[in-house]
C-alpha cells in the first residue's frame, strides 16, 4: 500500500503556493460497512501534500486556502476524488466505495493480452485469488467448483476415458474428442500434471467461455478455456513475507453407503448352488480353480471328509463376518492433508519479484496411497532501456512423490471366481494376525505347495501392503523468457519462450514375498522327470519401471498495438506461435531383481513354460512388457486479435486463428482449420441519454464465432500399429490395423453465438450478469458401429452435428451494510445439448448402457441420456418383472429386449443435470466472515443399481436390493425387486437385462447439497498494533456437508452410488509479516 | 538496438515459417504407420491371430461333444447356450467374433491388394510381389468360405442361384454398403480368387501362418469337397499329395501327454500345410465338455487315437487333447487348418465314389497303418466301392474329430440318405433335435450385422 501512497506522491509534484496554511479534516469509511478504511492515501491533486488515514480512518492535512481536488486512494476501493475548498466548512466524511466485483476495474487475461473487462465484448468470469482461497485443497481445479456460471465437475468420474479434469464449460462440444477444457498457466498451455500448480501460487484465474473470449486458442477452445495467472510481484514495493499452512482431516468412507448381498445370504446361495452341482466344472478344473471356503466345506461333508454337523458349525460361524468391517479397520484410515508454502514478493523501479517454496503431504483414507509435492516458483521482471525493454525470467518447479497400493483394490477385486472376494472373507483374526484369503487355486494345492518345494503360495491381503511398493516420482520444471520490447508509443513486441521438462519415474516393486511375485514363481516352476525343480522366474523381485520423460517447447512472437484518439480506443495482437512436445516413455519388467545390490536376472522369454497348476499341461511364456512409446506433439498457429472501443460506447472485437498440426497421415496443406469470431458491445450507462438512477451500469454485448477441436487419434489414411510379436506363437512381427481410411476426414468446429448484459445497480448493492448462447458442433467426430463384415467393428468419422444453449445469471448482492454485512452470490446456469445429427445407429442395448459414457448418441436426444424399458410392474404370481410387447404386458424378454428399438424404448431424459448452480452467503462482522456455500443441480436422471441374478447364480454375490426381493405373492405391494429365478432357469441374463434397464429403476437425480462452510478471522496490526505481523487469517473449511434434499426416494446421493465423499474439516493460519 | 532487435525478431520469424513443412511431417507415434510398403503389408498378413483363425461355433453344433446339464447351465455366454440346443435365435443381441474376425481378414486383404495396386511392381520385385498378392487373396478366399460354412446355407447346385449368399467385400473402403448377394456370388468369388491366388504362391511355406500353392491345393481340395464336385476335389488332393504325403507315425509319440503332438509352428509335424485356429469358446474349453461315448467306442483297439486324442477325466468324461496346434501354443486351441492326413481322406471317398475300391482302401490304408500300434494294423479290406464309401466317411469322422469339418460333413451328406442322420440331445429333461438338411445348419447372421448392414 505505501508503495501506491509512494507513487502516487512522486506524480504529483507542483509549486506551493506562499500563503498561510489551514487544516483540512475528514474521515474515510466503507461506504458498505461503514468501518473506518485505515491506511488510505490522501492527496490534493496538483500538490505535494499528502497523508495516510489513521487507525480510526482520520485524516488530517494543511495546505494554503483555495480549491483543490481532493483524491483517496486504497486497495480494494474505488479511486475517490471531490472538489474541495480550503478552509473547509465542515469535517468531510469521505465514503470509499468498494471495488470488489467491480466490473470496470477488472482485467482478464486470455494468455495473450491482459484486457480490461470493461472492453471486452466476450464471455470472461474472473475468479480472484481471496476466492479461489476460499476453499482448502491441494489442488487448484477444484477450487473451481460453484464459483463460475456455466463451469460444472462431473461428478460421475470415469464415464469418459478421455476426460481428464471431469470439467465440462457449458456442457459438451465434442463427442469422441477431449472434452476437458484447455488449461493455460500464464502464456502457454499446460501440458504437465495439473496437481504440480501449487494453488498459492495462482493469483487469479480467467474462464474463457464463449468464441470471442476463447477463439484466440482457436483448435484447442472448443470445450472452453481456464486461463491460470500466477503471482506476480509489484514494482516500488517492499519485500513481502507472507506464510500459509493448512490441514485437512478426513473420517473413513462409509462403505456400507452401497448395499451388497449380505454374507448370510451369499453363504445360502452357495449352499443352494452347490446342491445343484454348480461347483462341479470347478471341481473338474485342469488348473485347481479355487472354491470359496464355504464350499470347500461342503465338498469335505459330501466326500465324508469332515462331519458334516462339523461343516455346517463353521459355515454358520461364516456368516458373522463382513468383509467390509475388515477393509474399513485395515485398510482405510482417517485422511490427513498438510500445506505449506512462504512466499516472499516486492520490487523496485526497475524490477519486480516473487519468489515462494510450498510443501504439501496428503495421506489419502486408503493404506498405501500418498501424495507429497514440493514447489519452487521463481518470476522477475527487470524494465530496462528506461522501460522500453522488459524481460522477463521466470522459473517453476515442482517435485511430487505419489504412492499408490493395489493391495486394496486386489482383495477387492481380484480372487476367488476371478471377480469378486466372498462376502464373508476375514483378513485378521482376533488379535489381528493376517489371515490368508482363497484366491487363485484350491486350499489344498495352495496347502500342498510348500512340502512340494515351490514357495508358499498362500494370500494375506494385510501382508500385501508392506510388500509391494509402487510409486511415482515426477520432476516438472519450466523456463519461461519473456522479452517485450516497445517500437513506438502503442506499439510492441513479445517474444515468449518456455522449455518444459518432466521426468516421471514409477517403480512398482514386488517384494520376492508379495503374492504376485510369489505366484509368478511358482506358477513358472518346472517339474523335471527325476523331480527336480527349476525355476525359469528366479527367485527374487519383480519390478516394472515405467519411465517417462517429456520436453515442451513453446515460442510466441507477438506484435501488441494500442491506439487512442479523443476517447478511442484500438489495440490489437498478431502473432505466430509453435510448439513441440516430445513423450518418450519406456516401460521395463525385470524379474529376479535383488534390490541390495540392482541386479535383475535373466529369463527365458521365447520358451513356452508348462504351467506348474495346469493338469493338462497348459503352457504359457514368461510376460515380456518391455515397451517404448515416442510421441510427438506439434502446432504452428498464426493469429490476430483487434478491439475497437468508440468513446468507451461501443465496442468491436474480432479476432482469426489458423491452427496447424502433425496429424498423421494427412497432407501437409490439409492439416489447418482457420477459426475466427467478432464481437459488439454498447456500455449503455456512458450514453448521455441513459438515464436509469436504479442501474447505473448497464453494458450489452453479442458475439458469433467459431471455436474448434482437435482430435489427434484418427487419420485419414488407414494406419497400423507394428508389433514385435515376441508372444505370439509364430514371433513374427506383425501389424494390426489401428484406423480404417477416412478420406473425408475434417477438424471438427463449434460454432457459438452468445448474448451478455452486465449491470450493476445504485451502489452496487446488486450486480450481476446475464447470458445466452447457443452453440453449435459440426463435423464432430464420433464412432460408430459398423457392419462387422467390413472389416470393423467401430469407425471413427466425421459423423454429428450437435447444438446446445443456455441460460446463465450470476448475481451479487449486498444485502445488508453495516457493522453485519450480508451478501449473496447466487448462480444460476442452464445447459441443454441435443445431437442434432449422427451418421449411424447403435444396438438398441447399448443406447441402454451408454448413458453415463455418451458413446451412443441418439438424434434428437442428448448426448448423455437415460432409456429405459417401459415397466408393468411385478407379475404378482411370480414376481417376475414384466413389460410390454406390442402394447401387451409381457415376459417375453427376449422380444422385449430383441424387438427394442430407439424409438420403443422410453426416453427419461438426459443423465447430466440441465439447471445448476450454488448460493453462497457470507457474513462479516468484524474482522470475522463466514460463508456457507449450498449447490444445486436438477433436470437430470440416473440409473439406480440393483441386483443380477445371473450373478447371483453364479455365485458373484451383488447388489443388496436381494433381500428386498420379491418372495411371496404380495410382495409387489412395496417392492419392484424381481423374485430369484430357480438356478438353470434359461434366459436369466435376458430377465436382468430387461428388470436393470427398466424404469424402475430410474430415478430423478434432482438434489441440493450444502457442499462447504469457511470461516476466516483476520487480525491486522493496524487494529492491534501489539501484533508482531501485518496480517493473521486464521481460517477454517468443512467440505461435502451432504445433501439438504434429494428428489429419489431411495435414499441415494445421485452423484455417488458407490461411495459418498468423505465430509473433511480443513484449519489454517496465514501470516503476512 | 531497435532496429537490431527487429532485425532478429523478422530473421527469427522468416526462419520459422520457412521450415514448418517440415517440422509439421513428424509422426505423432512412431509406433504408427501407413501401411505402404511390402514389408507392411507382410506385417499386416503375419497378424496369425486375426488372419488364421476360422469359425468354431460349429464345434459346440456338431453333436460330437456334449456336455451334462450342470456344465450347460454354466455358460454365460447366449450364443453357447443356445447353439449347444440348436436354437433358431441364438445370439440375443450380442456380437460374436467367429463373423468379425473372417471379415477382418477380408479387410486386411483388401487394403493389401489396393495397396499393392500403388506401388511398383518391378521397385518391389516380380516374386515378391506375387507372394504378397497371392496370400491377400488366398486369405481374402479362405475367408469367404470358412463364414460361408458356418453362416450360408450349404452348397447345392439347383438352388444356387436363388439362396442369399454372405457379404462379399472387396474393397476397405468401409463406407461401402456390406450387401450379400447370392450364394453363386459367393462361390464364384472364391474360386476367382482362389484361382488367381495359385501362380503367384510360393510352392510351400514357412511358418505355417503363411499360404502356399500346397495350402491353395489343400484349400481347393477342401471346397471342391463341400460343393459335391468330387472329380475336382480328387484332382486337388491328389496334386498336392504329390508334393507332400508325408504322415506323422503316431507310433512314435507319448501317449500319456497331456499335448502329444508337436507343436505347430515347430515344423516338426510333417503332416501340417497350413495353419488355422478355429476361434474358442467357453464350450471349446470347458474340461466337462466329453466325447459322445458311441464315438469314443468306435475307436478299435490298438488305435492310437483313443489315447492320443482324449484325456480321460474320470466319471465317463473324455476331453479332447488331439490338436495339431500342438505343445507350443498358448492356450488348448482347436486346428482346423490344412493337413496331408484330410487330403488323404479326400482322395480316398472321391476314389470311392468314382468306384475306385482298390485306390480308396489304398490310401485309406496309408493313414491307419500310421494310427495303429504297428503289431494292431490290419489292412481295411471291403466289398465293393459303396462300402469302400462308407468306411472312408467313418474314418474322416473318426481322423478329423475337432477339426471343424464334422458341420461341414453334416450339412453336405445330410442330402445322401445312406448318410443322414438326426442329432439329438437331452438337456435338463428336454430333448432337441437337428434334422436332416434343417435351416438351423445355417447360423443366422449376428445381430449386430443385420443392424448395422441392412438386412
Amino acid at each position: 500500500m505505501k508503495y501506491i501512497l509512494l507513487s502516487i506522491i512522486l506524480f504529483c509534484f507542483t509549486i506551493l503556493p506562499a500563503t498561510a496554511q489551514v487544516r483540512l479534516e475528514g474521515r474515510v469509511l466503507a461506504a458498505t460497512t461503514r468501518q473506518p478504511v485505515t491506511g488510505a492515501t490522501v492527496t490534493l491533486a496538483g500538490t505535494k501534500i499528502a497523508t495516510v488515514t489513521s487507525r480510526d480512518g482520520r485524516f488530517s492535512l494543511e495546505a494554503g486556502a483555495g480549491k483543490y481536488v481532493l483524491h483517496v486512494r486504497f486497495i480494494g476501493f474505488k479511486p475517490y476524488s471531490s472538489e474541495v475548498t480550503l478552509p473547509p466548512k465542515t469535517e468531510g466524511l469521505i465514503l470509499l466505495e468498494e471495488a470488489t466485483n467491480e466490473l470496470s476495474e477488472v482485467t482478464v487475461s486470455t494468455g495473450y493480452q491482459e484486457l480490461p473487462a470493461e472492453r471486452a465484448a466476450g464471455s470472461f468470469v474472473k475468479v480472484d485469488h481471496n476466492l479461489l482461497n476460499r476453499r482448502v485443497s491441494p489442488d487448484i481445479i477444484s477450487r473451481l467448483e460453484d464459483l463460475v456460471p456455466g463451469l460444472t465437475i462431473n461428478r460421475i468420474a470415469a464415464s469418459n476415458p478421455n476426460d481428464q479434469t471431469q470439467i465440462s464449460i457449458r456442457g459438451q462440444s465434442t463427442i469422441s474428442g477431449r472434452p476437458d477444457p484447455l488449461i493455460v498457466v500464464d502464456h502457454f498451455p499446460f501440458d504437465g500434471s495439473i496437481d504440480d500448480i501449487n494453488p498459492n501460487d495462482v493469483e487469479s484465474i480467467t474462464v474463457l467461455k464463449d468464441a470471442a473470449a476463447a477463439s484466440v486458442w482457436g483448435a484447442k477452445a472448443g470445450n472452453g478455456v481456464i486461463v491460470i495467472s500466477t503471482q506476480k510481484g509489484r514494482f516500488n514495493q517492499k519485500p513481502q513475507v507472507s506464510f500459509n499452512s493448512s490441514f485437512t482431516g478426513g473420517g473413513r468412507p462409509d462403505l456400507y453407503y452401497q448395499p451388497r448381498m449380505s454374507s448370510s445370504d451369499f453363504i445360502d446361495m452357495e449352499k443352494y448352488l452347490f446342491s445343484k452341482q454348480y461347483y462341479k466344472t470347478a471341481e473338474a478344473s485342469t488348473s485347481h480353480a479355487p472354491l470359496s471356503p464355504v464350499v470347500e466345506l461342503l465338498t469335505a461333508a459330501r466326500d465324508g471328509k469332515i462331519a458334516a454337523d462339523e461343516a455346517d458349525r463353521q459355515i454358520e460361524a461364516m456368516k458373522e463376518y463382513d468383509l467390509r468391517n475388515d477393509l474399513r479397520t485395515y485398510f482405510y484410515r482417517n485422511s490427513f492433508n498438510q500445506q505449506y508454502q512462504l512466499a516472499v514478493s516486492g520490487g523496485g523501479e526497475g524490477q519486480r519479484y516473487y519468489i515462494s517454496g510450498g510443501y504439501d503431504r496428503n495421506l489419502a483414507n486408503t493404506r498405501g496411497n500418498q501424495f507429497s509435492r514440493l514447489s519452487f516458483t521463481a518470476s522477475n521482471t527487470y524494465r530496462l532501456l528506461s522501460g522500453r525493454l522488459q524481460l522477463s525470467p521466470s522459473v517453476f518447479f515442482t517435485q511430487t512423490k505419489e504412492g499408490q497400493s493395489t493391495a486394496l483394490n486386489d482383495v477387492q477385486s481380484k480372487p476367488y471366481t476371478t471377480s469378486i472376494t466372498y462376502p464373508y472373507a476375514r483378513l485378521a483374526d482376533e488379535n489381528g494376525n493376517p489371515l490368508a484369503v482363497t484366491r487363485d487355486f484350491r486350499q489344498d494345492f495352495v496347502g500342498s505347495a510348500e512340502e512340494k518345494g515351490l514357495l508358499s503360495w498362500e494370500y494375506r491381503p494385510l501382508d500385501e501392503l508392506a510388500l509391494s511398493d509402487d510409486h511415482t516420482k515426477a520432476g516438472d520444471y519450466r523456463i519461461n523468457l519473456g522479452l517485450r520490447y516497445t517500437i513506438l508509443k502503442g506499439l510492441s513486441a513479445d517474444l515468449l519462450y518456455q522449455y518444459r521438462h518432466e521426468l516421471s519415474e514409477q517403480r512398482n516393486l514386488h517384494s520376492q514375498e508379495s503374492y504376485y511375485t510369489r505366484d509368478m514363481i511358482n506358477k513358472f516352476t518346472q517339474v523335471a522327470s527325476g523331480g527336480t525343480l527349476t525355476r525359469p522366474v528366479p527367485r527374487g523381485a519383480i519390478t516394472a519401471d515405467n519411465i517417462s520423460r517429456q520436453n515442451g517447447q513453446n515460442l510466441r512472437l507477438q506484435l501488441n498495438y494500442n491506439y487512442t484518439l479523443n476517447g478511442s480506443e484500438l489495440s490489437g495482437i498478431a502473432g505466430y506461435e509453435i510448439k513441440d512436445l516430445g513423450t518418450l516413455a519406456s516401460y521395463t519388467l525385470r524379474y529376479g531383481y535383488d534390490q541390495e545390490h540392482a541386479k535383475a536376472a535373466v529369463v527365458d522369454y521365447l520358451s513356452p513354460y508348462r504351467l506348474y497348476y495346469s493338469t493338462t499341461g497348459s503352457t504359457s511364456y514368461i510376460r515380456n512388457a518391455d515397451n517404448e512409446t515416442d510421441l510427438t506433439d506439434r502446432f504452428i498457429s498464426y493469429y490476430a486479435n483487434a478491439a475497437y472501443a468508440l468513446k468507451k460506447r461501443y465496442l468491436l472485437n474480432g479476432s482469426v486463428r489458423l491452427d496447424r498440426s502433425n496429424l498423421f497421415g494427412v497432407k501437409t496443406n490439409q492439416k489447418g482449420v482457420p477459426l475466427w469470431s467478432a464481437g459488439l458491445g454498447w456500455n449503455l450507462s456512458n450514453e448521455a441519454f441513459y438515464q436509469v438512477s436504479f442501474l447505473p451500469y448497464l453494458k450489452l454485448r453479442a458475439t458469433y464465432g467459431y471455436n474448434g477441436n482437435v482430435n489427434r487419434s484418427i487419420s485419414a489414411y488407414v494406419t497400423a500399429r507394428y508389433d514385435a510379436g515376441t508372444s505370439t506363437d509364430s514371433k513374427l512381427p506383425y501389424a494390426t490395423v489401428v484406423n480404417p481410411p477416412n478420406p473425408e476426414l475434417r477438424w471438427e468446429r463449434v460454432q457459438v453465438m452468445n448474448f451478455g448484459a452486465d449491470f450493476a445497480s445504485a451502489k452496487n448493492r446488486v450486480q450481476g450478469t446475464l447470458e445466452y448462447y447457443r452453440k453449435k458442433g459440426t463435423d464432430l467426430i464420433g464412432r460408430i458401429a459398423v457392419a462387422p463384415s467390413t472389416g470393423i467393428s467401430a469407425y471413427t468419422g466425421n459423423f454429428a452435428d450437435i447444438k446446445g444453449s443456455g441460460l446463465e445469471v450470476s448475481l451479487h448482492t449486498q444485502n445488508t451494510t453495516g457493522r453485519l454485512a450480508w451478501s449473496s452470490d447466487f448462480l444460476f446456469s442452464t445447459a441443454r445439448d441435443k445431437v442434432t445429427s449422427y451418421g449411424a445407429t447403435s444396438l438398441t442395448t447399448q443406447y441402454l448402457q451408454s448413458g453415463y459414457s455418451g458413446t451412443a448418441p441418439l438424434e434428437g436426444k442428448p448426448l448423455y441420456a437415460i432409456y429405459s424399458y417401459a415397466w408393468a410392474g411385478l407379475d404378482p404370481a411370480t414376481g417376475d418383472p414384466q413389460g410390454y410387447l406390442n402394447g401387451e404386458v409381457s415376459k417375453n424378454y427376449s422380444q422385449i429386449i430383441g424387438t427394442a428399438t430407439p424409438a420403443t424404448l422410453a426416453y427419461n431424459g438426459p443423465s447430466r443435470p440441465q439447471v445448476y448452480g450454488s448460493l453462497r452467503n457470507t457474513l462479516s462482522w468484524r474482522n470475522l466472515s463466514v460463508s456457507a456455500s449450498i449447490s444445486y443441480r436438477f433436470h437430470y436422471f440416473f440409473r439406480r443399481e440393483s441386483v443380477r441374478y445371473a450373478n447371483v447364480l453364479a455365485a458373484l454375490g451383488g447388489h443388496g436390493d436381494y433381500a428386498e426381493r420379491w418372495q411371496q405373492a404380495g410382495d409387489e405391494a412395496f417392492t419392484s425387486v424381481p423374485s430369484m429365478p430357480a438356478y438353470g432357469t434359461s434366459g436369466i441374463t435376458n430377465r436382468d437385462n430387461f428388470y436393470l434397464y427398466s424404469a424402475a429403476l430410474v430415478e430423478k437425480g434432482d438434489h441440493i447439497r450444502l457442499q462447504d462452510i469457511s470461516i476466516n478471522y483476520a487480525l491486522k496490526k493496524a487494529a492491534l498494533p501489539k501484533l508482531p505481523f501485518n496480517t493473521v487469517q486464521l481460517y477454517g473449511y468443512i467440505n461435502n456437508l451432504g445433501i439438504l434434499w434429494r428428489k429419489n426416494k431411495a435414499g441415494l446421493d445421485p452423484d455417488y452410488q458407490t461411495m459418498l465423499p468423505v465430509t473433511t474439516f480443513a484449519a489454517g493460519l496465514k501470516v503476512d509479516f | 538496438m531497435k532496429k537490431t532487435i527487429l532485425l532478429l525478431l523478422s530473421v527469427l520469424a522468416v526462419a520459422l515459417i520457412s521450415c514448418q513443412d517440415k517440422f509439421l511431417e513428424a509422426k505423432p507415434d512412431k509406433a504408427l504407420l501407413v501401411p505402404a510398403t511390402p514389408d507392411d503389408f507382410q506385417a499386416l498378413m503375419d497378424d496369425a491371430f486375426t488372419m488364421n483363425t476360422m469359425p468354431g461355433l460349429s464345434i459346440i453344433s456338431d453333436g460330437d461333444y456334449s456336455i451334462s446339464d450342470a456344465g450347460w447351465k454354466a455358460f454365460s455366454v447366449p450364443y453357447v447356450t443356445n447353439s449347444y440346443i440348436w436354437a433358431e435365435q441364438i445370439y440375443e443381441g450380442q456380437g460374436v467374433t467367429d463373423w468379425s474376425m473372417p471379415y477382418q481378414q477380408v479387410f486386411n486383404a483388401n487394403i493389401v491388394l489396393e495397396g499393392l495396386g500403388k506401388l511398383d511392381r518391378g521397385a518391389v520385385g516380380d516374386q515378391r510381389y506375387n507372394e504378397l498378392k497371392g496370400s491377400a487373396l488366398f486369405y481374402r478366399a479362405l475367408a469367404f468360405f470358412n463364414i460361408a460354412q458356418t453362416f450360408a446355407a450349404p452348397y447345392d447346385k439347383s438352388t444356387l442361384a436363388a439362396t442369399p449368399g454372405i457379404p462379399v467385400r472387396l474393397s476397405s473402403d468401409i463406407n461401402s454398403p456390406s450387401s450379400g448377394g447370392t450364394l453363386q456370388e459367393t462361390y464364384q468369388q472364391i474360386e476367382h480368387d482362389l484361382l488367381a491366388a495359385m501362380p503367384l504362391l510360393p510352392d510351400r511355406a514357412r511358418p505355417a501362418n503363411r499360404p502356399s500353392k500346397q495350402a491353395a491345393r489343400a484349400f481347393f481340395a477342401r471346397m471342391y469337397l463341400a460343393m459335391e464336385e468330387y472329380d475336382k476335389a480328387e484332382r486337388y488332393a491328389d496334386s498336392c499329395l504329390k508334393v507332400q504325403n508325408s504322415l506323422l507315425d503316431y507310433n512314435n509319440l507319448d501317449t500319456n501327454s497331456t499335448r502329444p503332438f508337436p507343436a505347430v509352428f515347430s515344423g516338426d509335424n510333417p503332416e501340417v500345410i497350413y495353419y488355422l485356429v478355429l476361434r474358442g469358446n467357453s464350450f471349446t474349453v470347458s474340461s466337462l465338455a466329453t466325447v459322445e461315448p458311441l464315438l469314443y467306442d468306435l475307436y478299435q483297439a490298438g488305435d492310437l487315437r483313443k489315447k492320443l486324442f482324449f484325456r480321460d477325466r474320470g466319471s465317463g468324461i473324455y476331453t479332447f487333447k488331439g490338436s495339431y496346434n500342438g505343445a507350443n501354443t498358448i492356450a488348448g486351441t482347436l486346428f482346423g487348418g490344412f493337413a496331408t492326413d484330410e487330403l488323404y481322406l479326400i482322395r480316398a471317398e472321391c476314389y470311392a465314389r468314382r468306384g475306385e475300391k482298390e485306390l480308396a482302401e489304398k490310401d485309406l490304408n496309408t493313414l491307419l497303418s500310421m494310427r495303429f500300434k504297428s503289431e494292431n494294423f490290419a489292412p481295411v479290406h471291403t466289398a465293393d466301392a459303396g462300402s469302400a464309401l462308407e468306411r472312408v466317411m467313418l474314418e474322416r469322422r473318426k481322423e478329423l474329430i475337432e477339426r471343424g469339418l464334422r458341420w461341414y460333413d453334416l450339412r453336405r451328406l445330410n442330402k445322401d440318405p445312406r448318410f443322414a442322420v438326426t442329432l439329438r440331445r437331452v438337456v435338463d429333461g428336454t430333448t432337441y433335435t437337428l434334422p436332416p438338411n434343417s435351416a438351423r445348419y445355417t447360423f443366422p447372421f449376428p445381430d449386430d450385422e443385420i443392424k448395422a448392414g441392412g438386412f
